[in-house]
Protein backbone atom coordinates (compact mmCIF):
# COMPACT_ATOMS: atom_id res chain seq x y z
CA UNK A 1 0.00 0.00 0.00
CA UNK A 2 1.43 3.38 -1.05
CA UNK A 3 1.41 6.41 1.26
CA UNK A 4 -2.19 7.62 1.57
CA UNK A 5 -3.25 10.90 0.04
CA UNK A 6 -5.41 13.36 1.96
CA UNK A 7 -8.56 12.34 0.07
CA UNK A 8 -7.99 8.72 1.07
CA UNK A 9 -7.53 9.67 4.70
CA UNK A 10 -10.76 11.69 4.65
CA UNK A 11 -12.59 8.83 2.90
CA UNK A 12 -11.32 6.37 5.47
CA UNK A 13 -12.36 8.63 8.36
CA UNK A 14 -15.87 9.19 6.94
CA UNK A 15 -16.28 5.47 6.19
CA UNK A 16 -15.27 4.51 9.71
CA UNK A 17 -17.56 7.20 11.13
CA UNK A 18 -20.56 5.76 9.17
CA UNK A 19 -19.78 2.25 10.40
CA UNK A 20 -19.36 3.21 14.05
CA UNK A 21 -22.35 5.57 14.19
CA UNK A 22 -24.59 3.10 12.40
CA UNK A 23 -23.63 0.33 14.76
CA UNK A 24 -24.24 2.56 17.78
CA UNK A 25 -27.67 3.65 16.49
CA UNK A 26 -28.78 0.07 15.87
CA UNK A 27 -27.48 -0.96 19.26
CA UNK A 28 -29.53 1.83 20.87
CA UNK A 29 -32.49 0.69 18.69
CA UNK A 30 -32.70 4.14 17.07
CA UNK A 31 -32.12 2.91 13.52
CA UNK A 32 -33.72 0.06 11.63
CA UNK A 33 -31.73 -2.78 10.09
CA UNK A 34 -32.37 -1.56 6.52
CA UNK A 35 -30.74 1.80 7.26
CA UNK A 36 -27.91 0.04 9.01
CA UNK A 37 -27.29 -2.14 5.95
CA UNK A 38 -27.13 0.91 3.67
CA UNK A 39 -24.61 2.68 5.88
CA UNK A 40 -22.70 -0.54 6.37
CA UNK A 41 -22.30 -0.89 2.60
CA UNK A 42 -21.42 2.80 2.11
CA UNK A 43 -19.00 2.82 5.05
CA UNK A 44 -17.31 -0.40 3.99
CA UNK A 45 -17.02 0.82 0.39
CA UNK A 46 -15.40 4.07 1.53
CA UNK A 47 -12.95 2.26 3.80
CA UNK A 48 -12.00 -0.26 1.11
CA UNK A 49 -11.60 2.37 -1.63
CA UNK A 50 -9.56 4.60 0.70
CA UNK A 51 -7.23 1.80 1.71
CA UNK A 52 -7.02 0.20 -1.72
CA UNK A 53 -7.51 2.87 -4.45
CA UNK A 54 -7.00 0.18 -7.12
CA UNK A 55 -10.45 -1.20 -6.23
CA UNK A 56 -12.01 2.03 -7.52
CA UNK A 57 -10.27 1.52 -10.87
CA UNK A 58 -11.56 -2.06 -11.02
CA UNK A 59 -15.16 -0.91 -10.31
CA UNK A 60 -14.70 1.84 -12.91
CA UNK A 61 -13.74 -0.69 -15.57
CA UNK A 62 -16.58 -2.97 -14.45
CA UNK A 63 -19.17 -0.18 -14.84
CA UNK A 64 -17.70 0.95 -18.15
CA UNK A 65 -16.79 4.42 -16.84
CA UNK A 66 -13.97 6.46 -18.29
CA UNK A 67 -12.99 8.37 -15.20
CA UNK A 68 -12.88 7.56 -11.52
CA UNK A 69 -14.87 10.73 -10.80
CA UNK A 70 -17.76 9.47 -12.97
CA UNK A 71 -17.85 6.24 -10.97
CA UNK A 72 -17.99 8.11 -7.69
CA UNK A 73 -20.72 10.47 -8.93
CA UNK A 74 -22.79 7.64 -10.41
CA UNK A 75 -22.61 5.56 -7.25
CA UNK A 76 -23.33 8.67 -5.17
CA UNK A 77 -26.44 9.48 -7.20
CA UNK A 78 -27.67 5.89 -6.96
CA UNK A 79 -27.21 5.98 -3.22
CA UNK A 80 -29.04 9.32 -3.04
CA UNK A 81 -32.00 7.74 -4.90
CA UNK A 82 -32.12 4.84 -2.46
CA UNK A 83 -32.03 7.22 0.49
CA UNK A 84 -34.64 9.49 -1.08
CA UNK A 85 -36.98 6.56 -1.62
CA UNK A 86 -36.48 5.41 1.93
CA UNK A 87 -37.16 8.90 3.32
CA UNK A 88 -40.22 9.28 1.09
CA UNK A 89 -41.57 5.98 2.38
CA UNK A 90 -40.90 7.05 5.95
CA UNK A 91 -42.59 10.45 5.53
CA UNK A 92 -45.63 8.80 3.92
CA UNK A 93 -45.93 6.36 6.81
CA UNK A 94 -45.49 9.09 9.41
CA UNK A 95 -48.07 11.28 7.69
CA UNK A 96 -50.58 8.45 7.68
CA UNK A 97 -49.86 7.61 11.32
CA UNK A 98 -50.28 11.26 12.26
CA UNK A 99 -53.65 11.37 10.58
CA UNK A 100 -54.79 8.22 12.32
CA UNK A 101 -53.53 9.45 15.67
CA UNK A 102 -55.35 12.74 15.16
CA UNK A 103 -58.57 10.85 14.45
CA UNK A 104 -58.20 8.52 17.45
CA UNK A 105 -57.28 11.33 19.80
CA UNK A 106 -60.15 13.58 18.75
CA UNK A 107 -62.71 10.78 19.24
CA UNK A 108 -61.26 9.81 22.61
CA UNK A 109 -61.19 13.45 23.68
CA UNK A 110 -64.83 13.85 22.70
CA UNK A 111 -65.77 10.78 24.75
CA UNK A 112 -63.73 12.00 27.69
CA UNK A 113 -65.37 15.42 27.57
CA UNK A 114 -68.80 13.85 27.55
CA UNK A 115 -67.72 11.35 30.21
CA UNK A 116 -69.35 8.45 28.45
CA UNK A 117 -68.50 5.20 26.74
CA UNK A 118 -69.66 4.75 23.14
CA UNK A 119 -73.32 5.69 23.39
CA UNK A 120 -75.81 7.41 21.18
CA UNK A 121 -75.33 11.18 21.29
CA UNK A 122 -78.21 12.84 23.10
CA UNK A 123 -78.59 16.07 21.20
CA UNK A 124 -82.15 15.64 19.99
CA UNK A 125 -84.17 18.83 20.35
CA UNK B 1 -87.46 12.95 12.72
CA UNK B 2 -85.53 10.24 14.56
CA UNK B 3 -84.83 8.02 11.62
CA UNK B 4 -85.61 7.89 7.94
CA UNK B 5 -88.55 6.09 6.39
CA UNK B 6 -86.80 2.72 6.60
CA UNK B 7 -86.38 3.17 10.36
CA UNK B 8 -82.65 3.68 10.29
CA UNK B 9 -81.11 6.28 12.55
CA UNK B 10 -79.75 9.31 10.73
CA UNK B 11 -76.84 11.54 11.63
CA UNK B 12 -75.63 14.70 9.93
CA UNK B 13 -71.86 15.06 9.75
CA UNK B 14 -70.57 18.60 9.31
CA UNK B 15 -66.81 19.04 8.73
CA UNK B 16 -65.80 22.53 9.80
CA UNK B 17 -62.71 24.67 9.73
CA UNK B 18 -62.88 28.29 10.89
CA UNK B 19 -66.62 28.53 10.28
CA UNK B 20 -67.78 30.30 13.44
CA UNK B 21 -69.72 32.81 11.35
CA UNK B 22 -71.96 30.24 9.70
CA UNK B 23 -71.89 26.96 11.59
CA UNK B 24 -74.58 27.75 14.18
CA UNK B 25 -77.14 28.66 11.55
CA UNK B 26 -76.31 25.52 9.57
CA UNK B 27 -76.70 23.34 12.67
CA UNK B 28 -80.05 24.88 13.58
CA UNK B 29 -81.37 24.37 10.04
CA UNK B 30 -80.04 20.81 9.85
CA UNK B 31 -81.67 19.89 13.16
CA UNK B 32 -85.06 20.71 11.68
CA UNK B 33 -84.58 17.59 9.58
CA UNK B 34 -81.99 15.47 11.41
CA UNK B 35 -81.83 15.59 15.22
CA UNK B 36 -78.38 14.07 15.53
CA UNK B 37 -75.74 16.49 14.35
CA UNK B 38 -72.01 15.92 14.60
CA UNK B 39 -69.57 18.70 13.86
CA UNK B 40 -65.99 17.63 13.24
CA UNK B 41 -63.91 20.69 13.96
CA UNK B 42 -60.66 20.34 12.02
CA UNK B 43 -58.53 22.25 14.56
CA UNK B 44 -60.08 25.63 13.83
CA UNK B 45 -58.31 28.76 15.04
CA UNK B 46 -61.60 30.47 15.82
CA UNK B 47 -64.56 29.57 18.06
CA UNK B 48 -66.15 27.06 15.65
CA UNK B 49 -66.25 24.22 18.21
CA UNK B 50 -67.71 26.39 20.97
CA UNK B 51 -70.33 27.92 18.68
CA UNK B 52 -71.30 24.47 17.35
CA UNK B 53 -71.67 23.07 20.88
CA UNK B 54 -73.87 25.97 21.88
CA UNK B 55 -76.01 25.39 18.80
CA UNK B 56 -76.69 21.86 20.02
CA UNK B 57 -74.30 19.70 18.02
CA UNK B 58 -72.01 16.99 19.30
CA UNK B 59 -68.50 18.24 18.55
CA UNK B 60 -65.39 16.20 17.90
CA UNK B 61 -62.33 18.44 17.70
CA UNK B 62 -59.24 17.45 15.79
CA UNK B 63 -55.98 18.18 17.51
CA UNK B 64 -54.28 18.94 14.19
CA UNK B 65 -55.65 20.46 11.01
CA UNK B 66 -55.61 17.64 8.45
CA UNK B 67 -58.17 18.64 5.83
CA UNK B 68 -61.80 17.98 4.96
CA UNK B 69 -61.19 14.34 4.07
CA UNK B 70 -59.70 13.66 7.49
CA UNK B 71 -62.62 15.41 9.19
CA UNK B 72 -65.08 13.33 7.20
CA UNK B 73 -63.22 10.15 8.08
CA UNK B 74 -63.57 10.99 11.76
CA UNK B 75 -67.24 11.77 11.22
CA UNK B 76 -67.91 8.51 9.37
CA UNK B 77 -66.14 6.55 12.05
CA UNK B 78 -68.18 8.21 14.77
CA UNK B 79 -71.38 7.51 12.87
CA UNK B 80 -70.56 3.86 12.20
CA UNK B 81 -69.36 3.18 15.73
CA UNK B 82 -72.56 4.70 17.11
CA UNK B 83 -74.70 2.51 14.88
CA UNK B 84 -76.21 5.12 12.59
CA UNK B 85 -77.67 3.64 9.43
CA UNK B 86 -77.69 6.80 7.33
CA UNK B 87 -75.12 9.58 7.17
CA UNK B 88 -75.90 12.99 5.71
CA UNK B 89 -72.87 15.12 4.94
CA UNK B 90 -73.17 18.87 4.66
CA UNK B 91 -70.73 21.79 4.63
CA UNK B 92 -70.51 24.25 7.49
CA UNK B 93 -70.17 27.33 5.30
CA UNK B 94 -73.87 27.66 4.55
CA UNK B 95 -73.60 26.86 0.85
CA UNK B 96 -75.58 23.66 1.29
CA UNK B 97 -79.19 24.38 2.10
CA UNK B 98 -80.46 21.83 4.68
CA UNK B 99 -83.98 21.98 3.22
CA UNK B 100 -82.81 19.42 0.64
CA UNK B 101 -82.07 16.80 3.31
CA UNK B 102 -85.53 15.14 3.05
CA UNK B 103 -84.95 14.75 -0.69
CA UNK B 104 -81.54 13.18 -0.12
CA UNK B 105 -83.05 10.76 2.40
CA UNK B 106 -85.95 10.00 0.08
CA UNK B 107 -83.51 9.05 -2.67
CA UNK B 108 -81.67 6.75 -0.27
CA UNK B 109 -84.97 5.13 0.67
CA UNK B 110 -85.54 4.60 -3.02
CA UNK B 111 -82.68 2.10 -3.03
CA UNK B 112 -79.61 4.27 -3.62
CA UNK B 113 -76.37 3.81 -1.72
CA UNK B 114 -75.00 7.32 -2.22
CA UNK B 115 -76.94 10.47 -3.08
CA UNK B 116 -75.14 13.61 -4.24
CA UNK B 117 -76.54 17.12 -4.30
CA UNK B 118 -75.66 18.66 -7.66
CA UNK B 119 -75.47 22.37 -8.45
CA UNK B 120 -75.29 21.54 -12.16
CA UNK B 121 -78.85 20.24 -12.29
CA UNK B 122 -80.02 23.82 -11.79
CA UNK B 123 -78.73 27.29 -12.59
CA UNK B 124 -76.95 27.93 -9.27
CA UNK B 125 -73.60 26.75 -10.63
CA UNK B 126 -73.48 29.96 -12.67
CA UNK B 127 -72.75 31.89 -9.47
CA UNK B 128 -69.35 30.21 -9.21
CA UNK B 129 -66.33 31.40 -11.19
CA UNK B 130 -65.92 29.98 -14.68
CA UNK B 131 -62.52 28.44 -13.92
CA UNK B 132 -64.01 26.47 -11.07
CA UNK B 133 -66.99 25.43 -13.17
CA UNK B 134 -64.76 24.25 -16.00
CA UNK B 135 -62.60 22.35 -13.50
CA UNK B 136 -65.60 20.62 -11.93
CA UNK B 137 -67.04 19.75 -15.31
CA UNK B 138 -63.72 18.35 -16.50
CA UNK B 139 -63.15 16.16 -13.45
CA UNK B 140 -66.76 15.04 -13.50
CA UNK B 141 -66.31 14.04 -17.15
CA UNK B 142 -63.14 12.08 -16.28
CA UNK B 143 -64.93 10.44 -13.34
CA UNK B 144 -67.88 9.50 -15.52
CA UNK B 145 -65.63 7.99 -18.19
CA UNK B 146 -63.67 5.94 -15.68
CA UNK B 147 -66.53 5.02 -13.37
CA UNK B 148 -69.23 4.45 -15.97
CA UNK B 149 -71.51 6.98 -14.30
CA UNK B 150 -73.56 9.86 -15.60
CA UNK B 151 -73.01 12.45 -12.86
CA UNK B 152 -72.90 16.23 -13.17
CA UNK B 153 -71.15 17.35 -9.97
CA UNK B 154 -68.57 14.86 -8.77
CA UNK B 155 -66.92 17.34 -6.39
CA UNK B 156 -70.05 18.20 -4.42
CA UNK B 157 -69.72 17.62 -0.68
CA UNK B 158 -73.46 17.61 -0.05
CA UNK B 159 -74.18 13.89 0.16
CA UNK B 160 -76.06 11.14 1.93
CA UNK B 161 -74.88 7.57 2.37
CA UNK B 162 -76.09 4.29 3.64
CA UNK B 163 -73.76 3.12 6.41
CA UNK B 164 -73.35 -0.20 4.63
CA UNK B 165 -72.14 1.61 1.52
CA UNK B 166 -69.61 3.66 3.49
CA UNK B 167 -68.22 0.49 5.03
CA UNK B 168 -67.39 -0.78 1.55
CA UNK B 169 -65.37 2.29 0.67
CA UNK B 170 -61.68 2.63 1.45
CA UNK B 171 -59.96 5.17 3.63
CA UNK B 172 -60.52 8.74 2.45
CA UNK B 173 -57.47 10.88 1.75
CA UNK B 174 -57.00 13.89 4.04
CA UNK B 175 -57.75 16.36 1.26
CA UNK B 176 -59.51 16.26 -2.10
CA UNK B 177 -61.60 13.28 -1.21
CA UNK B 178 -64.69 13.74 -3.42
CA UNK B 179 -63.47 12.46 -6.79
CA UNK B 180 -61.70 9.50 -5.23
CA UNK B 181 -64.70 8.48 -3.15
CA UNK B 182 -67.18 8.83 -5.99
CA UNK B 183 -65.00 6.97 -8.45
CA UNK B 184 -64.39 4.17 -5.97
CA UNK B 185 -68.11 3.93 -5.18
CA UNK B 186 -68.91 3.71 -8.89
CA UNK B 187 -66.30 1.06 -9.55
CA UNK B 188 -67.53 -0.99 -6.62
CA UNK B 189 -71.00 -1.00 -8.12
CA UNK B 190 -72.70 1.21 -5.53
CA UNK B 191 -75.85 2.89 -6.72
CA UNK B 192 -75.22 6.63 -6.98
CA UNK B 193 -77.90 9.21 -7.68
CA UNK B 194 -77.89 12.98 -7.95
CA UNK B 195 -80.59 15.39 -6.95
CA UNK B 196 -80.79 19.05 -7.88
CA UNK B 197 -79.52 21.30 -5.09
CA UNK B 198 -79.09 25.05 -5.37
CA UNK B 199 -75.64 26.03 -4.13
CA UNK B 200 -75.07 29.75 -4.32
CA UNK B 201 -71.50 31.05 -3.93
CA UNK B 202 -70.75 31.73 -0.25
CA UNK B 203 -71.52 35.21 1.01
CA UNK B 204 -70.33 34.94 4.62
CA UNK B 205 -67.15 33.63 6.19
CA UNK B 206 -63.86 33.03 4.41
CA UNK B 207 -63.61 30.66 1.44
CA UNK B 208 -61.22 27.71 1.80
CA UNK B 209 -60.66 27.80 -1.99
CA UNK B 210 -57.31 29.60 -2.18
CA UNK B 211 -54.80 30.13 -5.01
CA UNK B 212 -52.64 27.24 -3.80
CA UNK B 213 -55.73 24.99 -3.69
CA UNK B 214 -56.50 26.03 -7.24
CA UNK B 215 -52.98 25.46 -8.54
CA UNK B 216 -52.57 22.10 -6.82
CA UNK B 217 -56.02 20.85 -7.80
CA UNK B 218 -55.18 19.14 -11.12
CA UNK B 219 -52.26 17.24 -9.62
CA UNK B 220 -54.29 16.08 -6.65
CA UNK B 221 -57.15 15.02 -8.89
CA UNK B 222 -54.73 13.02 -11.01
CA UNK B 223 -53.37 11.44 -7.83
CA UNK B 224 -56.91 10.53 -6.68
CA UNK B 225 -57.88 9.04 -10.02
CA UNK B 226 -54.70 6.97 -10.34
CA UNK B 227 -55.04 5.72 -6.78
CA UNK B 228 -58.53 4.40 -7.43
CA UNK B 229 -57.61 2.89 -10.80
CA UNK B 230 -54.49 1.17 -9.52
CA UNK B 231 -55.24 0.23 -5.95
CA UNK B 232 -58.97 0.17 -5.36
CA UNK B 233 -60.45 -2.52 -7.45
CA UNK B 234 -64.00 -3.72 -7.15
Amino acid sequence: MRAMRLVNVVGLAVGLYFLVQSYRLVRRREEDVFSFLIWLIVGTALVVVSLFPGVADYVMTLLGMEMRAYTIFTLGILLAYVLMFQLFRLIWRLNRSLSKLNEELSLLKALHEKGEAYEEPSNEP
Amino acid sequence: MRGNASGQRVIAVIPAYNEEATVAEVIRSVREHVPNVLVVDDASCDQTAQVAREAGAVVVSHVLNRGVGAALRTGYRYALEHGFGVIVQIDADGQHDPRYIPELLQALNGGCDVVIGSRFLNESHREHGWVRRVGIRFFTWVGNRLGGTNLTDITSGYRAYRAEALKRLGRLPDRHWAVEQTLEAARKGLKIKEISVKMPARRRGKSQFTLSTFLGYPLRMLDSILRVLLFRRS
